[in-house]
């Protein structure tokens, strides 16, 4: 049954979300454009007719337009996941919902899964986007500026060579940080529409606000308590590192010192983390199954 | 059309009447296969369970008879209609007279109108003419 | 001996200091139409509710089919709210589709010759019907299940005559000996033919429980008379 719910979560956000990818990809596609006759026709010695000024300001504009595509469709794609939660659970569909032969934790794991799914998708777009810009349309000369792309080459090569495939875990623990902190803003605003839509059947969005807030604060506290426990801060360890071991012209040396000391803070942070989703999601939980009265 | 029912009297009484007076009319004729009990409820409007003891009640004074597999029959024994057709016969004019009874009419005087109201019949349609 | 559709043991909900229903006992059987009265405010949408899994007990227990609240109830229960509950960007053919996919006693063929004889077509959204027919077509996807228990709150308020004998109609052709249907209403007079036995409900409290026939051959009304004689203002 979790399968179905996903499949139906899919199709419901995609109805959406799909036509709002290929926009932005449409912008980016313009902006491209834009740029690449822009760069050429600022280094070509045409002439600076009125008609052709007022073209290079078009042109200038359309890129302007893909920034503000790629960040009006990821404040899109974040509100139609929400309110799609919002819909689907809190107003009429919600008779739907929960009355199909499924548990309310699937129907949560659905939600959550089918948001990740898409902020992953959106992201890669984004990803693709910036790349397309970059790879045709900011090319000086010739057709594709592959200089960029040298240059990240070489960067990552150098890496490679000082530190050798050890590289692999901070790139795979920032990962999983991004991951599981995705999991937990999402999760968040879900948690915040739920007990909105619980205690105020009139106002549930702005009770829903209210509550992001406190819930937010609430963890900040624990958060700090869990640190002060923890010992000390991460930045002044880092502190103490400097002028001392870390004075050394071995890059790996240098690496795995700092990498040694950031350790115990990426666990501690991933694991306080994981606790603080796990603790949204039983929550959500609990009200979705206990609380939750549909008018 | 669903059949129309009044208030006071259980619904399964109203059907099997009702039932009853369509094979006195004719309506359901002699040997007949009666509608399912779901038919019968859904053309009624009813409960099925309603219909199933209006015509079991049928059943048990042998007006209707039940052949396994095939469903319910309207009787071939012509004298249970007969006899059904003169207990409600009797029945009408018993509550006719009744009737009458509480508007203050005598029995006799109730005969005189009916006398009067059957030889009307003819004198009516000359009536008509003017 | 075949278990109760649905049975409740005192049972009890209440919202804050409110006591929507009170230490209420009481077993359906299968087979039967079943009518839920009570002026409104009485507590019969909460036990419809209860029995659906959309509420929980304050205290007591609700069981249908010998389970509590869950998901083989919910596989089991068809369920009418008073409102529209299918999403509007929907149309009716995803709205089978979705009920196709999530509840195995889903019967598809019936569903498409109900709806076609109503003429509603497949491809329509759900937003571009009139209340009406979005109405209809929640009645036919309900109904077109095989449940054991269906559960329909109102769903004869608010619509014209024809209308109503056409869902007393379904009511009564979906008619079947292993489930029971309890419908919600204070349209007593119109839905009285259909029904098996009644309950009423008054401030959370069970007050009556019996048969139409015996009301009628016992006490000699209605059942709509009956309401008005015990609900009188």
């Amino acid at each position: 049954m979790l399968g179905k719910l996903i499949k139906h979560d899919f199709t419901s956000l995609s109805r959406v979300l799909f036509p709002t990818q290929l926009a932005v990809l449409s912008a980016t596609i313009l902006a491209t454009l834009g740029f690449a006759f822009n760069i050429r026709a600022g280094y070509s010695n045409l002439q600076t007719s009125g008609l052709f000024n007022l073209i290079r300001v078009i042109t200038g504009f359309l890129s302007g337009i893909m920034v503000v595509a790629i960040i009006a469709a990821s404040i899109l794609v974040a509100f139609i996941i929400f309110q799609h939660f919002y819909k689907n659970l809190m107003c009429g569909e919600g008779y739907l919902t929960f009355t199909l032969p499924v548990t309310t934790s699937e129907i949560l794991w659905s939600k959550l899964i089918t948001a990740m799914i898409w902020t992953i998708i959106s992201s890669v777009v984004i990803f693709i986007c910036v790349n397309i810009f970059v790879l045709f349309g900011t090319a000086e000369s010739g057709f594709l500026n592959t200089e960029a792309y040298r240059e990240i080459g070489k960067m990552i090569h150098e890496v490679n060579v000082t530190i050798g495939a050890r590289v692999a875990w901070p790139i795979l623990e920032f990962a999983l940080l991004v991951f599981i902190g995705t999991a937990s803003s999402i999760l968040q605003v879900y948690l915040a529409l739920i007990i909105g839509g619980i205690v105020s059947q009139k106002h549930k969005i702005l009770a829903a606000i209210g509550f992001y807030f406190v819930i937010q604060i609430a963890v900040s506290i624990l958060s700090t308590i869990a640190q002060f426990f923890m010992g000390g801060s991460m930045v002044k360890t880092m502190e103490s590192l400097t002028g001392g071991a870390l004075d050394t012209q071995n890059g790996l040396e240098a690496y795995n010192i700092l990498f040694g000391a950031v350790q115990p803070y990426f666990w501690f942070y991933l694991a306080l983390t994981i606790v603080i989703t796990a603790g949204f999601f039983i929550l959500s939980h609990y009200f979705l199954k206990n609380k939750l009265n549909l008018e | 059309m669903a059949w129309e029912f009044s208030n006071e009297r259980p619904i399964y009484v109203q059907v099997s009447d009702q039932i009853v007076s369509g094979i006195l009319t004719g309506t359901f004729k002699m040997g007949e296969k009666l509608p399912s009990v779901r038919e019968f409820a859904i053309i009624a409007a009813v409960n099925p369970n309603t219909v199933q003891r209006a015509l079991s009640e049928l059943e048990s004074v042998g007006l209707i008879e039940t052949q396994r597999n095939t469903g319910k029959y309207v009787t071939q024994e012509g004298s249970k209609i007969e006899m059904a057709r003169k207990e409600r016969g009797e029945l009408l004019a018993t509550e006719f007279l009744k009737s009458m009874a509480a508007l203050g009419y005598t029995s006799e005087q109730t005969i005189h109108l009916l006398e009067e109201a059957r030889s009307g019949e003819g004198s009516s349609d000359e009536r008509s003419d003017t | 001996m075949s278990e109760a559709i649905l049975e409740c043991k005192g049972l009890s909900k209440c919202f804050g200091p409110n006591a929507a229903l009170h230490d209420l006992s009481i077993s359906l059987p299968a087979g039967k139409i079943i009518g839920l009265l009570g002026p409104n405010g009485s507590g019969k949408t909460t036990l419809i509710k209860l029995a659906c899994g959309l509420l929980t007990p304050t205290e007591g227990e609700i069981r249908v089919c010998g389970y509590k609240p869950g998901i083989e109830s919910k596989a089991l229960v068809s369920y009418l709210p008073e409102r529209t509950y299918l999403p509007d960007w929907m149309t009716v053919l995803e709205c089978i589709e979705f009920f196709q996919d999530f509840y195995s006693d889903f019967d598809i063929d019936r569903a498409t010759s109900m709806l076609q004889s109503l003429q509603v077509p497949a491809n329509a959204r759900m937003k571009t019907l009139s209340k009406g027919t979005k109405e209809k077509v929640q009645l036919v996807l309900v109904m077109s299940r095989h449940a054991k228990l269906y559960l329909l709150d109102e769903p004869i308020g608010g619509v014209d005559p024809a209308a109503r004998d056409y869902i007393l109609g379904t009511i009564l052709k979906n008619y079947c000996e292993d489930s029971t249907v309890l419908i919600s209403t204070h349209l007593i007079a119109d839905v009285e033919k259909i029904l098996d036995e009644f309950m009423f409900i008054q401030n959370g409290q069970l007050v009556s429980y019996a048969s139409t026939d015996s009301l009628r051959e016992d006490l000699g009304k209605s059942i709509d008379q009956y309401f008005r004689e015990v609900f009188r203002c």
